[in-house]
């Protein structure tokens, strides 16, 4: 009694197709939240760190080449991977334990690179601290063809001593001098999972201080 | 049983999405948090690094204010005995630190801590913006201090400023290294951009100061200043008088106040303070005459007149010399490289005198001197006419010069004196200046200048066609300095100008006949026993009617010690510095 009762309760076939509808748009709806909210934080994943590679290589260079003057800067143009521009130049070194970076007649005593970046003593601009043939006497920015940005350290012979990578996914760098201020125009590009493209540029002035 | 599945699985997927979503969401929040910090972080980096520039600029700024100010003051207001022997006792024990302990000081207390082989001051936290910095200055010697010339000393320094720059919880340095050179010597009269003895014209006539009188360096006189109108003049330098009571024009009813104004009927701006009860200065006195002659004569005899180069036979031992009357033309003559490109310029000075002309072409690189006897011949000299002390270029004149022209090269300090009077019959120009825009009255008018250096702050960047280390003094020793009938409208005179007996006037100022010339630009100083006229105007109306308007511009170049060579010198002493900012090296970090 009691079951043939349920049956009769039971949901007919109309009934049923309306719940699969119902449970199949909420399924879709929710699905496209799901895919947007994942496209958006990918693209944003992406952008994030295309602005920070961006912010690394102006940060990173700006603070050593504002360090150095223009008969110590070279700037190749064009010679870098996929016609970027190449930048070679030298800052005041401290190369021995007197630690004095001009000389008597209040010139820069020695023009040479900190082997490491952000280095300021004596102990890591020159190896064997004694100023002659300075071992570290180049700092070069340039773009590798893995789109890095590299900072290299060379000699005096302009072999490489050091070579460090700062930042990924640099599409472009060009340089260009005008009366004591460089002008840096960077690009960083880079693509997403779901193949979107993210790029940033900035171009920004640096002052040359010595 | 498939009802309550089917509730289930509802609920279960919900839940699922929700977790996932809030995931996804607290993921996204948290990098945008990192990016935010990160990019705070960036932005008070750079904050902090331009703070610590700036207070590196500060600390030059510091170095300036305790030479320049405090020494300055000290030395100057110092018993000039006690200054001379004083600094020579600190120059023969080569003790340039106590040097600076002894004289940096601010109403007797001293401004520098010395210890060891340095002398300190700090610039304890300054707020800038949105942080603050911090500065150490630490000066040490550089060599020993050495006597340069007749009660002349220097005194060469290093520095070494240590700034932090703060901003947040973010710090970052910068250190500023470079050398000075304190120079003692006595005061010049170059100094002034007017000096008088009696502040009137030659006839008794007053000179009045009125909103048309601009001055934008040192003014004495002997006398008192005449003031006259609410506004009237502007004086941006020091401003002394010997009289105890300044003369105001109290709309026409002269009065005699020991007082910087006259209510609000004539008010003056004094920007360096006006001193009455000043020191008499004497102008400068025979024995200067008899050294600028020496200097230019060096040992040779006089045989008649004519024009004497002094030399052994090989080498210049003098400066350039004329017994009677002459006319000075001075020029520039540019030496190429085998190319046709400039290299330098010389400097190239024709003298005639009666019948004979010599063109003698200076050329201060390769420290030699050609000397072109016209219609005779050329001798080549080792050395410079810079007189016995090689100071710079000297010409006497011992007679009048009948015609002053010219351009002065850009590296040359030239004095021309006379006995007499000297005329100038063309512009007298440095050869790298920055000529006036508009004229003096008229809206948007910029003065013309040198620039004092090469990061001067009027040009920079660019000053190199502006500026030049070239000086030219003009004295008259018992005559006047006159600008002649020859000289064209709107001449320009580049130079500082001494008639110490004489005026600084205009020939035929008054000749309606000729009409207005336009403005006579001064760019210079005068020091004159009284003023001189310079043009007519029509009493009611103002306007000029014959002869020039005066236009004085100050050089600021004769603020920071430079003089003309051999320019007469006072009693007082001054210390100063000027070639702080000229060579510094920074280094991030560093310290």
């Amino acid at each position: 009694m009691i079951m043939s009762e349920r049956k009769q309760k039971g949901f007919t076939l109309i009934e049923i197709l309306i719940v699969v509808l119902i449970i199949s748009t909420m399924m879709g709806g929710f699905y496209l939240i799901l895919a947007t909210g994942q496209a958006t934080w990918f693209t944003t994943d992406v952008k994030i760190q295309v602005q920070e590679n961006l912010r690394k290589t102006i940060s990173r260079i700006s603070m050593e080449l504002r360090q150095t003057e223009t008969a110590h800067l070279q700037i190749f143009d064009g010679t870098g991977f996929g016609g970027t521009d190449v930048i070679k130049f030298s800052v005041p070194v401290i190369c021995d334990a007197d630690g004095s970076l001009i000389d008597n007649n209040g010139d820069v005593a020695n023009w040479g690179a900190p082997l490491t970046w952000g280095c300021t003593s004596e102990t890591c601009m020159d190896q064997d601290q004694d100023c002659s043939a300075l071992e570290y006497k180049y700092v070069e920015y340039r773009i590798s063809n893995q789109n890095e940005l590299l900072r290299r350290v060379l000699d005096e012979s302009n072999n490489l001593v050091a070579e460090n990578m700062f930042a990924t996914n640099v599409s472009d760098f060009q340089a260009q001098l005008n009366s004591g201020i460089v002008t840096l125009n960077v690009a960083t590009q880079a693509t997403s999972v779901i193949n979107r493209d993210s790029s940033e540029q900035i171009g920004v002035d640096i002052f040359l201080r010595n | 049983m498939t009802m309550n599945n089917e509730k289930g699985i509802a609920l279960v997927m919900t839940l699922l999405i929700v977790v996932v979503l809030i995931v996804l969401g607290s993921v996204f929040t948290l990098r945008t948090i990192n990016e935010w910090a990160a990019a705070s972080a960036e932005r008070r980096q750079t904050q902090a690094f331009y703070l610590a520039e700036g207070g590196a600029h500060a600390g030059l700024d510091q170095i300036d204010t305790l030479i320049n100010n405090y020494m300055l003051n000290t030395i100057s207001a110092s018993n000039p005995q006690v200054v001379i022997s004083t600094t020579q006792n600190y120059v023969a024990s080569g003790d340039g630190l106590g040097f600076l302990d002894n004289y940096v000081e601010d109403g007797g207390t001293p401004q520098l801590t010395i210890s060891g082989s340095e002398a300190t001051n700090t610039i304890s936290t300054v707020s800038l913006g949105d942080g603050s910095y911090g500065v150490n200055i630490i000066i040490t010697e550089k060599s020993n201090p050495a006597a340069t010339g007749f009660d002349e000393w220097q005194f060469p320094y290093f520095f070494r400023l240590e700034s932090t720059g703060q901003a947040g919880n973010i710090a970052r340095k910068v250190l500023l290294v470079g050398d000075f050179t304190v120079r003692v010597q006595r005061d010049n009269f170059a100094k002034y951009a007017l000096f008088t003895n009696q502040q009137s014209m030659p006839n008794g006539t007053r000179v009045w100061f009125t909103d048309k009188t601009n001055f934008a360096g040192p003014l004495h006189t002997n006398d008192r200043y005449n003031i006259a109108l609410n506004p009237s003049a502007t004086f941006d330098g020091s401003v002394t008088q010997y009289q105890e009571t300044a003369r105001f024009y109290n709309q026409g009813w002269p009065v005699l106040l020991d007082a910087e104004s006259n209510g609000t009927r004539d008010v003056p701006s004094f920007n360096s303070g006006f001193t009455r009860d000043a020191e008499q200065i004497a102008l400068s006195s025979a024995v200067q005459k008899q050294d600028m002659i020496d200097q230019a004569l060096a040992s040779d005899t006089i045989s008649g007149d004519g024009i004497y180069v002094p030399n052994d036979g090989v080498q210049l031992t003098g400066g350039i010399y004329v017994e009677g009357d002459a006319d000075v033309s001075l020029n520039t003559a540019d030496v190429l490289d085998g190319g046709g490109v400039v290299l330098y310029t010389n400097s190239v000075y024709t003298v005639t005198q009666a019948g004979t002309t010599k063109v003698i072409t200076v050329d201060e690189t390769a420290n030699s001197t050609i000397i072109q006897t016209v219609g005779i011949g050329t001798e080549n000299f080792v050395g410079v006419p810079d007189g016995v002390l090689d100071v710079g270029t000297i010409i006497y004149v011992n007679g009048d010069v009948d015609s002053l022209s010219g351009t002065i090269q850009e590296d040359s300090e030239l004095t021309i004196a006379s006995e007499n009077d000297i005329v100038v019959t063309d512009h007298v120009r440095y050869s790298k200046y920055k000529a006036a825009v508009n004229s003096p009255g008229d809206a948007g008018y910029e003065p013309p200048y040198v620039a004092t250096s090469i990061n001067d702050a009027r040009c920079s960047p660019g000053c190199d066609p502006y500026y030049g280390q070239n000086l030219l003094g003009i004295v008259s020793w018992n005559g006047d300095v006159r600008v002649g009938t020859s000289a064209p409208d709107n001449v320009d005179l580049h130079g500082t100008i001494l008639a110490q007996n004489g005026i600084f006037s205009v020939d035929n100022y008054f000749d309606q006949g000729v009409g207005d010339r336009g403005t006579a630009t001064l760019l210079g100083g005068v020091i004159t026993d009284y003023y001189g006229a310079f043009g007519l105007f029509n009493g009611s109306t103002g306007q000029q009617i014959a002869g020039y308007g005066r236009n004085f511009v100050y050089d600021n170049r004769m603020e920071i010690g430079n003089a003309p060579p051999y320019f007469p010198s006072l009693n007082t002493f001054i210390a100063f510095t000027n070639d702080i900012i000229d060579k510094i090296t920074l280094q991030e970090g560093g310290f």
